[in-house]
This record gives structure tokens, C-alpha cells and sequence, in this order.
């Protein structure tokens, strides 16, 4: 019995390392051609495309996107900015929205939860979003619009509300309850403690939304000074694009156009930081139990 | 019936004041980020212009809708969208689940961080990027996959006229996509596994398959339902830039690629009818809604725990 | 669960009504009373207490005694000066016409969303930069623009004077002048075949000025350098849109007098109101077959439907292309500086088939937005920026010393500081004006070379209009059956133009079939209406 039980654990360990190595390999193969293609020479990518080892060494993409480091630093500022306060305000929101919406004694719980949920089938369209924000409130050109509209995602709500069901029992928030505590003392005391791995993911998704976000940049923007990072990057390819269209239709030439390998040093520089503090995020997803318990 | 019900809400109004004082946000958020400019919903009725505004220009009834049927394809993008959606919804989240279960089982902490670190990275690469990966895999002169083929001594095959492998490729490259990030919440949900229940459970005698069958899987699958969910409102919905920069516009391939967010967009570049889209997005709302509704209430009778509203 | 649904969908009514009370004053841009941006610019507050202005009202001209502020909307990116000089030219805005401006750029990021996103919103707009390639009828149209044509004569007289009646009434849309076209040299289309001369005289293939030698041309670099791509990225616009497809034909129809029309329907400029419906000919089974037959030859990529490849004949990425004389110029630069050893020719499509017609006006324009709350004021200041030198130059070039200098012939240099403001950096094309503006010395054989195509416009008894630019369809009658169009010819139409089909005929004929369904002969048939009035109207 004992035996048979160490050579299934041992069987599944040897699959689970293999099918994980295999997955993790395919997973990280693009990645590795952005960052080759980051140090190719332009004209190596253009003839021959990417290829997983430089065809040419090159720094030549970095170098120009350094030429105007100015522009780079102050896109990161407006990122991490907007990152870090739309997390914490948003995911204070979600959390207590996630909240009472899993509260059985809150009876329109379900009803809100609809409310919610509508919004990601039925929408007005760009028009009367924008000019929400833009005509009525007055916020084009602000740091508030880039973050505001991120704050709260139905998604993020439904996935909190799973999270507070699965790990705050109703039984232990009923004795809280008899024991005098309000909602909010709940809330603030027993529930947010044990909903360390669901703030840590929400926060996860909330943080990589805020970075990955060009759309408000682009539309809020009434000059640089507000452009976050992805915004930056988006633009410059746009501007490659935009300029072949204008060249061919109107015989009006642009200058100064990205290269193939500045776009991909581009890319490099945007979404390096992120691989870079993900493992410290990460200590909350992989704690926990552990398959070596199993061996004694 | 009706007062009843008003009286219903101020009495809960009274005794849980703080919870609705919480939700006092979400609801500001929501009223201003999605439901006031839901006013845009008219311009699908309207033959908008400048002068007049949404409210000022003609109405013109349903049609704004007429381009979805004219072509007799609806049928076609239709099926080709919900196929897909089916197929990525319920294949991607159980091939996140599954990973989420390897990566939580595993002894080796060091192993645990850089895997599920790498199988994150395909969500930062962005379609253009992925575009190009597929393009060097499959073209047809010197793609990778072609290479191998004509090694063997077969003929290469000519992935970009073909359209029955596309299904398959486009499935694949969606699932690997999306791994990284939904397998986050099933390992956040298995994580909220107490650890007395799987020590319980190692004294009982239960392998690694038995703890994952009565302990781990159990545990997930509400979260599992949920996610299904949510997503099926969306059914009618596609992956706009998954499809389109893989594809492009290749013809050839549109028997099994083409979905109702390309078309619109094939449409919307050459005409300025602002009502168009906001009509094909109409029937697609319509659509998600009747269906979530409709799986929402069954459900609904079986666990009232498990529904999403 | 008694009444739930009914209470949900009370809710949600209220607060559609709520919705749409609230936001009533999007229904009329012109009722919108919004206070502008307060954070917009500090540039005006800074000086308004300093400039002492002349507010006198002259005769019957307009009312100055208010000091205002206007928004110009450009396209592209802003220069990194543009702060810079845009406080200069509020000296000499404030000086003349007593108002400040402040300049905002689409960026090339969805210019077109933003631009109707602006106009639709009723947010501070001004003057705005228009292009066919922006939709500019299509907005116009829709009463996105101020009408010009009053104001043409209060407030611009001098900029109505730049331009012949002929011009005007190319940019009119339904009758009425929305946008003032840019008052620059005159091009004349110039659209060229550029080839690697090098490989051809290596080899000693014919010069590829007819489809034969074109053809005989490819495959001679094909059986002597197999390696080499020989044509990429040869994309068109399609018969009815804007979507870039692959399309091989375009090299052939280079050597046609033919105009590409809408929906296949050709003109024959000598003709103009005699239209040829190209995919019922047998010239397109001809053309389609071609295709094939180069399809075969392995001219192109059998990927290349789906891929975009971004090389280009400068650097090897194919060795013939299709381009005009501006593009042209930035590849033999390229390759005068990355390869020295080859060498770059071409052939002027006009040349070949005698037929030159004049770029049509309304490819760069400025237009007064809709709701501009100060249409006089934006008028007169359109009118100082093309035809007062000082402005215009500082809007398209910058500060002179530091942007741009100008040397002994009166061509523009760079300056030291041009990165921060490069030539035409602003994006104001649609200001220019011959007589004031600066070209550089190396565009000087490019205006050359239209000054010939302008003899040969001239030479063809043509009318001096591109026909086909200037006619605007009003496809609203059929607007549902044009997407379903549109959608078939990516699908069945694109295949063909690339050879990627297994048999031409049988293509063709579902083609036809498909385009047939989505409602081909009932479009004709109103465009050809369309057309034949329109024709009547100008005397074509």
C-alpha cells in the first residue's frame, strides 16, 4: 500500500514537471524573439524577419529609443502613478463591493450583481464615454482620467465576491456578528486578512490593466506630458504605420520613423519591469500547501 | 405588490445601511463610466450627423441592422463566433485549472515561481508580436512547421490557403495566451484550501489523484462556474484582435475565421455610418443576454450559491 | 421572487431616462454651454494683461473687442517646440486679430475616432485639419464643418483669392465649401514604377515599360537570382474602401489610361461619363488570369494575403514597386547611403499613357468646426496663417536661427535645434502656400518633375480636375448593401487579384455570384445615376 501510493506521487511528479517544463518552453519563445529582434540590426529583421538568436547584433534600437530618454522616464512616472493609485483605490473598491455582494442578509445582493454584470453586455460606445468624461466632468488632459474609468471591472467584482464566498464562511462572520461587530469592522478585520490571495490576484489584474493601458492616454491626452508607457510604445508603431498610408495616398513624407528592432527594444522596455516585479507578487500565489508534505 | 417592495427596500436600507454606504462607490462608478453614456445605445437608430446630435438626428429604425443580414453570411459568423467562444471558454478554462493544479502541487518553490513566471509571459506578447510567431511557424516558403514537412520528404503544406487548420491554430494560440493569467485565479482559489484538509486527508490515505478528485477539484468548481458564466454573456462577442492580426484580410481563410467583430470591422473602414456599429454590438448584447439570463436561471434552481445573479 | 425581472427592468428604465435627461445637452452641440478646459493653456493668462490690442472695429469687419481663444486641431504628433512656438505666433494672433490659439494633435493613434469624437462632442474646436484620407467629404456630409462660403468673402477674401472657382467647387460637398484646400504647388498624381536598374542591366532584361517587359523583367531576376523577393508589398486600396489589401493587378493597370472607379465601374478620362464596368469584362478574366500566371511563378509569397512584410525595394525587400515621386526619393536616398552599389530607375505612369490630371484639392484642407464658437475669429485667423509669411513659416517650420535657416537661393536648411521642430513637423500641410512657403533643395527635382506632368495635363485636353476625386458618392440608398459588398471582396475578390485561386474562371464566376447577392447591380445602377448627373453638372 505504502509503495504503491510513492510510485503514483512519483509517476505524477515526473508528469507534472514534464508537462509544465513543455508548456513553460512554448509560453517563453515569443518573448525570447521580441528580445533577439530588440538586438538585431533593422535590415536583418526586415529581409530575413525574426529569428530566436540575433541574425545581426545590433544596439542600435535602444540606442535612438535613448536618445530621447526625457520622453521615456516621464511616460514611466505617469504609469507607475496611475498603476499604484488606481490599484489601491480600486481594489479597495472591489474588495468592499465584493463584499456585501456576497452577504447573504444583503437581499438585493443578486440584483446589484445583475446591475454589474449588464454592463459588460450593453454598452453606448466610445462617443458618450468620452465625452462623459471629457465634456461633463472636464477632464481631458488630467492624471485623474487616465486612472478613473480603470478603477472597477465587472470582472474583478464577480471574481471577489467568488473569493469572499470560498474563503469566508458564513459561520465565522455570523459568531463576529453575535460577538458585537458591525459590518465594517467584519470587513476591515476577518475578511480582508483571509482574502490575501484574492486582493493579491485582483491586485495582480488591476496593476497589469493600469500598465498595459494606452486607450485613455490616447483619448485624454492634450499632449505628452500625459502619455503613459504602453501609449508610447502604441503611438510610435502607429506612427510607422500611419506614415506608409500618408506617403502612398497624399506624397506627404514623414521623417524620423521607428525601426523594426526600435519597436521591439521598445516592447522590451515596457513590459521588462513587470517580469521583473512579478516574482515578488507571485510569493502570494505559490505558498501554501505543498506536495513534499506527501512524501513522509 | 409594488409597495411591498418599496417598503422591503427601506427596511433593508435601515439595517444594512453600511453595506449599501460600501457599495456607494461602485455605484457612483458604474453610473458614470457605463450607464449615463449608455444613451449611446440610440445611435444604432438613428442616421447620425454633427449639426444635429444623437437626439436630433433622424431616426431610421432598424436600418443601421440591415448590413448584418444583406450579405447572407450571418448565418456563418454567427456559428463561427459562438464555436468559438464555446471552445475557448470551456477549453481555456479548464486547461487553466489543470495547470493551476500542476503548479500548486509542486515541491520545488524555485520550480513553482519561474514556470508559472514564463507561462504568464504570452499575455504581455501583444497580437502584432503573435502575428509574426505564427506567420514564422506557418508560412508556406520557409516556415518552420514547412521545413520539418518537406525534411520528411512530403510536400509543404499551404497553411494560409487552407482554411480547416485554422480553427485549430487560432484555439491553440488563444488558450496559450490567456494560460498564464486565468490559471492566477484558480491558484488563488486552491490556495483558500485550508491545509488541515489535505493533512486529513494524507492520514486517510488518499494519493495525490484522490486529493485532487475529492479535495482540490470540489474546491475550484464554483469558481470554475462562474468564470463560465460570466463569460457566456459574452458568447457573441470575439477575439477582434486575435482574429485579424493573424488573419488579416485573407479571404481565403474567411469560411472558418470570419466572426461578427471582423466583419464590422471590414465594414466600419470603409463607411461612416456611426450607427452600424453600435448595431452589430446591439445584437450581440441582446443575444449574450437572453443566453446568460436563460443559464443564470437554471442555475439558479439547482444552487442559488453558484449563479452569478 | 416575486416581480424580480419586472423590477430589474424598472430600474434600468429610470435610469435610461435619468441617462438621457442628464445628458441632454449632447443632443445640440450648439447648446452646449460647457466652460472650456480650465488647464488647457496658461500661455493666454500670462499675456493677456501685457498686449495692449488694437480692438477697433474697421469698417464692417468683424467685432474684435473680445479677447478669444482658439483650438486648432492638427494631425499626427506634436514637435517637441510646438509650446515654443505656438507662444509666438499668440504674439503676432494676439497683435492682428486679437485672439490666442492653442494647438492640439491627434497623435497617429485612431485619428479618425478622435476627430469624430471631437466634433460630435461639442468640445472646444476651432479649426481643424481635414484629408480625403480623414473622410473628409464623409464629415463634411454629416455637418461636421462650418459652411465656408460666407465667411469666404467677410473674413477670408485674400485666402478666396488664392484659388480658381474650379478649385472651390472641388471642395464643395452637396453645394457648400467646408474646408480651404492648401494653396501649395500643384502635383499631378506621378505615380511611378521604381526597379533595381542595377540588377536590370546586370542581367540584361528589358526596361519594364509595357506589362511584357515587366513580366520578361521578373523572371529574368527570378532565374538568375531565385533567392531574391521580387514583389511584397504591393498593397491597394480596394475598388470601394479604404482597407489595404494585396493586389498584383495594380502593376498591370499602371500601364492602362483606365481610372480605377468605384465598384469596378472605370472611367476613361477622355470619356468621362462613359463608365466601363471592369469585372464584367473580359479585360479582368485577362488581368485575373495574369495574376495566376505570376502566382504560379512564385513572383510573390503564397503567405502573402495574410502577411505584411516590411521590407521595401530600398533595402531589398522586392526589386519593382508602385509608388509616387515622394516616396520614391526617401528610397533612393536609403539606398544611396546603405547600398551605394545599386541603383534605383523608374517610368511616370502619366508618361506612358499620356494622362496627367492635378492631385485633387481636397487631399489637404483646414475646415471651421461645427460648433467653433468663434467662426469669425478662426476664419480670419486661417486666413493670416496663409498668406502672412512670419506665421505661416512659424507654424510649418518653426523659429528661423534656431529650427530652420534659409540659404542663398532661398532654400530651407536645418537649423541646430530642428529635431525639436523638423520641417513641416507640425503637420499644418494644409496652410501652405506656394508663394510664401520654403521647399529644401532636395524636393526641387520632385517639383520639376511635376512641372512636366503639368504639360502633359495640360497637353491631354483634359479637364484639370482629377474627375474621379472630386465626385463624391451618396451611398446612403445603399449603404447596407456596400458593407455586404465590401465584405465579399476581401473574401472572393482579393484571392484572385493575389493568383492564390485553383481555377480563374470558375473564381470569377462565384465572385461575381457572391458580389451579385450583397447587391452589385442595384449599387451600379445608383452610382451610375450618380455619376451621369454628376458628369452633367461639371460638363465632363
Amino acid at each position: 500500500m505504502k509503495i504503491k501510493k510513492a510510485t503514483s506521487t512519483y509517476i505524477f511528479e515526473i508528469l507534472t514537471y514534464f508537462i509544465l517544463v513543455v508548456t513553460s518552453v512554448i509560453c517563453v519563445i515569443p518573448f525570447l524573439i521580441i528580445i533577439s529582434g530588440s538586438f538585431s540590426s533593422n535590415e536583418s529583421i526586415l529581409l530575413e524577419g525574426y529569428a530566436l538568436i540575433p541574425r545581426e547584433f545590433s544596439l542600435e534600437g535602444y540606442r535612438t529609443i535613448f536618445e530621447n530618454a526625457k520622453g521615456i522616464i516621464r511616460a514611466y512616472g505617469v504609469t507607475i502613478y496611475c498603476t499604484v493609485v488606481g490599484t489601491l483605490v480600486g481594489l479597495i473598491i472591489t474588495a468592499m463591493t465584493g463584499y456585501v455582494l456576497s452577504r447573504k442578509e444583503f437581499r438585493y445582493r443578486n440584483r446589484i450583481s445583475f446591475l454589474i454584470y449588464f454592463t459588460t453586455l450593453f454598452g453606448g460606445g466610445m462617443v458618450p464615454w468620452y465625452y462623459m468624461y471629457s465634456g461633463v466632468l472636464g477632464l481631458k488632459g488630467t492624471l485623474l482620467v487616465l486612472w478613473l474609468p480603470g478603477l472597477v471591472a465587472p470582472f474583478y467584482v464577480v471574481l471577489m465576491r467568488t473569493f469572499v464566498k470560498g474563503s469566508l464562511p458564513d459561520e465565522i462572520a455570523e459568531a463576529a456578528k453575535i460577538d458585537g461587530a458591525g459590518q465594517w469592522m467584519i470587513f476591515c478585520r476577518i475578511a480582508m486578512p483571509v482574502l490575501k490571495p484574492g486582493l493579491a490576484t485582483i491586485g495582480l489584474f488591476l496593476a497589469l490593466n493600469y500598465w498595459n493601458d494606452w486607450y485613455r492616454s490616447s483619448m485624454f491626452s492634450v499632449d505628452s506630458s500625459t502619455w503613459e508607457l504602453q501609449y508610447y510604445l502604441y503611438n510610435m508603431i502607429n506612427k510607422a504605420e500611419a506614415a506608409k498610408g500618408i506617403a502612398a495616398e497624399a506624397g506627404i513624407v514623414i521623417t524620423d520613423l521607428p525601426s523594426e528592432s526600435m519597436k521591439m527594444a521598445m516592447a522590451v522596455v515596457v513590459t521588462g519591469p513587470v517580469l521583473l516585479v512579478y516574482p515578488f507578487v507571485q510569493k502570494y500565489f505559490v505558498s501554501g500547501i505543498m506536495i513534499g508534505a506527501v512524501k513522509g | 405588490m409594488k409597495k411591498n417592495g418599496k417598503h422591503l427596500f427601506i427596511k433593508d436600507l435601515k439595517k444594512n445601511w453600511v453595506l449599501w454606504l460600501m457599495l456607494m462607490p461602485v455605484t457612483a462608478f458604474f453610473l458614470i463610466n457605463n450607464y449615463l453614456p449608455m444613451v449611446g445605445i440610440y445611435f444604432a437608430f438613428t442616421d447620425f450627423n454633427f449639426r444635429d446630435g444623437l437626439f436630433g438626428s433622424p431616426f431610421v429604425g432598424l436600418k443601421n441592422f440591415e448590413f448584418l443580414w444583406k450579405s447572407n453570411i450571418l448565418w456563418r459568423l454567427t456559428r463561427n463566433t459562438i464555436l468559438y467562444n464555446i471552445v475557448f471558454i470551456l477549453l481555456g478554462n479548464v486547461c487553466q485549472a489543470f495547470m493551476a493544479i500542476l503548479v500548486s502541487l509542486l515541491s520545488c518553490k524555485r520550480f513553482k515561481k519561474i514556470t508559472q513566471t514564463m507561462i504568464f509571459m504570452p499575455y504581455f506578447t501583444s497580437y502584432v508580436i503573435l502575428s509574426v510567431v505564427v506567420y514564422n511557424l506557418f508560412n508556406y516558403e520557409n516556415g518552420l512547421i514547412n521545413g520539418i514537412v518537406t525534411n520528411m520528404g512530403h510536400e509543404p503544406i499551404n497553411f494560409y490557403g487552407t482554411p480547416a487548420y485554422w480553427p485549430f491554430l487560432i484555439t491553440f494560440f488563444h488558450i496559450w495566451k490567456g494560460l498564464g493569467y486565468g490559471m492566477v485565479v484558480y491558484l488563488a482559489t486552491i490556495l483558500g484550501i485550508s491545509n488541515e484538509l489535505h493533512e486529513a486527508a494524507i492520514v486517510d490515505g488518499a494519493n495525490i489523484l484522490q486529493r485532487i478528485k475529492y479535495i482540490i477539484i470540489p474546491h475550484i468548481k464554483p469558481t470554475f462556474i462562474i468564470l463560465l458564466l460570466y463569460a457566456i454573456g459574452g458568447i457573441m462577442r470575439g477575439q477582434f484582435q486575435l482574429f485579424y492580426q493573424i488573419v488579416g484580410n485573407n479571404g481565403l481563410l474567411f469560411e472558418t475565421t470570419d466572426i461578427i467583430d471582423t466583419y464590422v470591422y471590414r465594414v466600419s473602414t470603409t463607411s461612416m455610418e456611426f450607427g452600424m456599429g453600435t448595431a452589430a454590438g446591439l445584437y450581440q448584447s441582446v443575444f449574450g443576454l437572453v443566453l446568460v439570463v436563460t443559464v443564470n436561471w437554471l442555475i439558479k434552481r439547482k444552487d442559488d450559491e453558484l449563479a452569478l445573479f | 421572487m416575486k416581480g424580480k425581472k419586472m423590477m430589474q427592468l424598472k430600474k434600468l428604465v429610470t435610469i435610461c431616462i435619468a441617462a438621457s435627461m442628464l445628458t441632454l445637452s449632447f443632443a445640440g452641440c450648439g447648446g452646449n454651454e460647457n466652460e472650456k478646459d480650465s488647464q488647457v493653456s496658461d500661455v493666454e493668462s500670462s499675456q493677456e494683461g501685457s498686449t495692449v490690442v488694437d480692438t477697433s472695429t474697421e469698417e464692417n469687419g468683424p467685432d474684435l473687442s473680445e479677447q478669444v481663444e482658439l483650438v486648432f486641431y492638427l494631425y499626427g504628433d506634436a514637435p517637441a517646440d510646438m509650446k515654443k512656438v505656438e507662444d509666438k505666433i499668440n504674439e503676432i494672433l494676439l497683435e492682428k486679430i486679437n485672439a490666442t490659439i492653442s494647438f492640439r494633435h491627434t497623435t497617429y493613434t485612431d485619428a479618425l475616432s478622435k476627430y469624430k469624437m471631437v466634433l460630435s462632442s461639442g468640445e472646444d474646436c476651432d479649426l481643424i485639419y481635414t484629408a480625403n484620407w480623414l473622410e473628409y467629404a464623409n464629415l463634411a456630409a454629416k455637418q461636421a464643418f462650418y459652411p465656408l462660403d460666407e465667411l469666404l468673402d467677410t473674413c477670408m477674401p485674400e485666402v478666396k483669392a488664392l484659388f480658381t472657382e474650379e478649385v472651390w467647387n472641388a471642395m464643395r460637398i452637396d453645394g457648400t465649401i467646408y474646408s480651404v484646400p492648401d494653396a501649395g504647388r500643384t502635383t499631378y498624381g506621378g505615380r511611378l514604377h521604381v526597379w533595381r536598374e542595377d540588377l536590370r542591366k546586370k542581367y540584361d532584361l528589358p526596361v519594364p515599360d509595357t506589362f511584357e517587359n515587366l513580366e520578361a523583367y521578373l523572371e529574368g531576376v527570378k532565374a538568375n537570382e531565385p533567392e531574391q523577393t521580387l514583389i511584397a508589398r504591393n498593397t491597394s486600396t480596394s475598388t470601394t474602401s479604404t482597407f489595404k489589401t494585396f493586389d498584383g493587378v495594380t502593376l498591370k493597370t499602371f500601364y492602362s489610361p483606365y481610372q480605377k472607379g468605384y465598384y469596378s465601374l472605370d472611367v476613361d478620362y477622355s470619356n468621362p461619363s462613359e463608365l466601363f464596368d471592369y469585372w464584367h469584362s473580359d479585360l479582368f478574366k485577362e488581368d485575373m488570369e495574369a495574376m495566376k500566371r505570376w502566382a504560379d511563378k512564385g513572383f510573390w509569397s503564397k503567405n502573402i494575403l495574410s502577411h505584411k512584410p516590411e521590407g521595401d525595394i530600398s533595402n531589398g525587400g522586392e526589386v519593382i514597386t508602385n509608388c509616387n515621386y515622394a516616396q520614391y526619393l526617401t528610397f533612393r536616398e536609403t539606398v544611396e547611403k546603405e547600398h551605394p552599389d545599386w541603383e534605383l530607375a523608374y517610368v511616370v505612369r502619366e508618361e506612358l499613357t499620356g494622362v496627367a490630371t492635378p492631385q485633387h484639392p481636397t487631399t489637404d484642407g483646414t475646415a471651421i468646426a461645427f460648433n467653433s464658437k468663434n467662426p469669425e475669429r478662426a476664419a480670419m485667423a486661417l486666413q493670416l496663417f496663409m498668406t502672412d509669411a512670419e506665421l505661416e513659416r512659424l507654424l510649418l517650420y518653426g523659429i528661423e536661427g534656431e529650427h530652420y535657416t534659409v540659404d542663398a537661393n532661398g532654400y530651407y536648411v536645418d537649423g541646430p535645434q530642428n529635431a525639436n521642430y523638423p520641417y513641416e513637423g507640425s503637420s499644418a500641410w494644409s496652410l501652405k502656400n506656394a508663394e510664401i512657403d520654403l521647399i529644401k533643395e532636395s524636393s526641387q527635382e520632385m517639383y520639376d518633375l511635376h512641372a512636366e506632368l503639368g504639360e502633359i495635363a495640360k497637353a491631354s485636353g483634359y479637364p484639370m480636375v482629377d474627375i474621379l476625386s472630386g465626385f463624391r458618392e451618396d451611398s446612403s440608398a445603399y449603404s447596407a448593401e456596400r458593407a455586404a459588398l465590401v465584405s465579399v471582396l476581401v473574401e472572393y475578390l482579393t484571392p484572385l487579384q493575389a493568383g492564390m485561386v485553383e481555377d480563374v474562371d470558375a473564381a470569377i464566376e462565384e465572385f461575381l455570384e457572391a458580389a451579385e447577392t450583397a447587391g452589385l447591380s442595384m449599387i451600379q445602377d445608383s452610382y451610375k445615376e450618380q455619376w451621369a448627373d454628376y458628369c452633367e453638372q461639371y460638363g465632363y
